[in-house]
């Protein structure tokens, strides 16, 4: 698993660690069942704060991709086998939307907006 | 750091020579020695009772026995499976074309095994010859260490006889370096388990040791104090072993650009490597037996170590006092892309 941050970005440190897990658990790097590495080695190994990466890992749980379990850690759930099957139909959309003139936030935009 | 492409033609006629040497020492001459046990047997066979005595007790009296047959059936079997297997086995591994003292050193090991295997056969034989009943067949205590000690001389000569060339195999694809801001840091964090073919051989060797003990401890008659004290050693050597093979089953590996780490998740063993001791670090593509013999925490004769827990792609560090150390691991490139980047200018 890669985690890249860059402090001078302006996105949030814990956006950015959330951004590169997604990424990994999307591409299949960590299968369901699979745990992620302790948030206190990350924190320590990025130089950050430890709440920041469990606030990453919060989010992911918020969107279901992980469970937070005591002793065990951080625990990749079934969704992430959905959102591998996903991951190919969002990039056909991604690319799709440029040629056709769309930046990505704006799909992102709507898709967050989307009622089905 | 990264140049090695076609290989020149003396490298390769070195190989050739190398691998001819590797199969007359590991393969040839096993099965010869084999040969010429099944030749001694057979002019024996009338000389020797059957069933013939083939195990022998702590106290020197033969208490097991096996028929004529039987005993020549393992013999060959084993005399000759064994360097098959083995020499085979580094043969196959390395025909991507390199070549190493570890694969000298598997072929000598071929040839120990079954030279000791074959001389301890044919003292055997030899101390029955014109008796006729296995339980008085006399003590061989003292030809079995003179088996290991012919052995061992052979096995050392095996080794020197072959060249001594090293050749490394053809290079993998090395990792683009990192895209990133240079204000950005990058981490990564891996793990590796024990592949199918090691989990066998390492438990195959948890039970022969523990049979090994056991029936030790089933010999020993209770007044014999000596004896005791040898199976106890071996009782406490089997617990050794087997906490040393599962400490073995799982590691995790860490890269950032501060370092390198890999530990088992029973805690020890582990190693450390700061980069300030790396001199440089590239993806290798790793066939245990091969290139070390077998699997787990190994170590050769060329200076190279590492965790090797399957076949296939690895993290290959090169440290700055000439040795190196390997993980087999998933994910090899991001991590030797994550070290490299913390190596900065100062590779090779």
């Amino acid at each position: 698993m890669l985690i890249t941050i860059d402090t001078a970005s302006d996105r949030p440190v814990y956006e950015q660690i959330a951004s590169c897990v997604r990424a990994e658990i999307a591409a299949g790097g960590v299968a369901p069942g699979g745990t992620l590495p302790p948030a206190r080695s990350v924190a320590t190994s990025l130089g950050v704060n430890v709440h920041t990466v469990l606030h990453a890992y919060q989010e992911l749980r918020d969107e279901g991709l992980i469970e937070l379990r005591r002793g065990k850690g951080a625990v990749v759930t079934g969704v992430a086998d959905a959102l591998g099957e996903l991951v190919r139909d969002v990039h056909g959309l991604v690319a799709r939307a440029r040629t056709l003139g769309v930046a990505p936030e704006t799909l992102a935009s709507i898709m967050r907006d989307a009622r089905v | 750091m990264n140049g090695e492409g076609k290989k020149s033609r003396s490298q390769v006629e070195d190989i050739l020579r190398a691998r001819t040497a590797a199969i007359v020492v590991g393969i040839v001459l096993p099965l010869v020695s084999v040969a010429l046990t099944v030749v001694l047997f057979m002019l024996w066979r009338h000389e020797l009772p059957d069933p013939m005595a083939s195990h022998w007790g702590p106290e020197g009296a033969p208490d097991g026995s096996l028929s004529f047959g039987l005993n020549l059936l393992l013999m060959t079997a084993i005399g000759a499976g064994l360097p098959l297997l083995m020499t085979g086995t580094v043969l196959f591994q390395s025909r991507r074309g390199g070549w190493s003292t570890t694969n000298r050193f598997m072929a000598a090991m071929a040839l120990w095994s079954s030279t000791l295997l074959t001389a301890l056969f044919i003292w055997m034989a030899a101390a029955q010859r014109g008796i006729d009943d296995w339980r008085d067949a006399p003590d061989i205590g003292l030809w079995v260490f003179i088996s290991f000690g012919i052995a061992t001389l052979v096995g050392a000569l095996a080794y020197l006889v072959q060249p001594a060339v090293h050749v490394l195999p053809e290079q993998v694809a090395q990792p683009e370096p990192l895209d990133l801001a240079p204000s950005a840091q990058a981490v990564w964090f891996g793990e590796v388990t024990l592949s199918k073919p090691g989990v066998i051989t390492l438990a195959c060797a948890i039970v022969v040791v523990w049979i090994a003990a056991f029936s030790i401890a089933w010999n020993v008659g209770a007044e014999d104090a000596s004896a005791q004290w040898v199976a106890w050693f071996m009782f406490v050597l089997a617990v050794l072993m087997t906490a040393m093979i599962l400490v073995m089953v799982k590691f995790r590996v860490h890269a950032d650009e501060r370092g390198f780490s890999a530990r088992s998740i029973a805690g020890w063993p582990k190693t450390v490597i700061p980069v300030t001791e790396i001199a440089d670090v590239k993806v290798v593509d790793v066939q245990p037996f091969a290139e070390f013999g077998g699997w787990g925490w190994r170590t050769t004769l060329g200076g190279r170590s590492g965790i090797v827990l399957r076949a296939g792609k690895g993290i290959e560090v090169m440290k700055t006092n000439g040795s190196s150390f390997v993980v087999t691991v998933d994910g090899a490139e991001q991590a030797v892309a994550v070290l490299g980047r913390g190596l900065g200018g100062n590779r090779g």
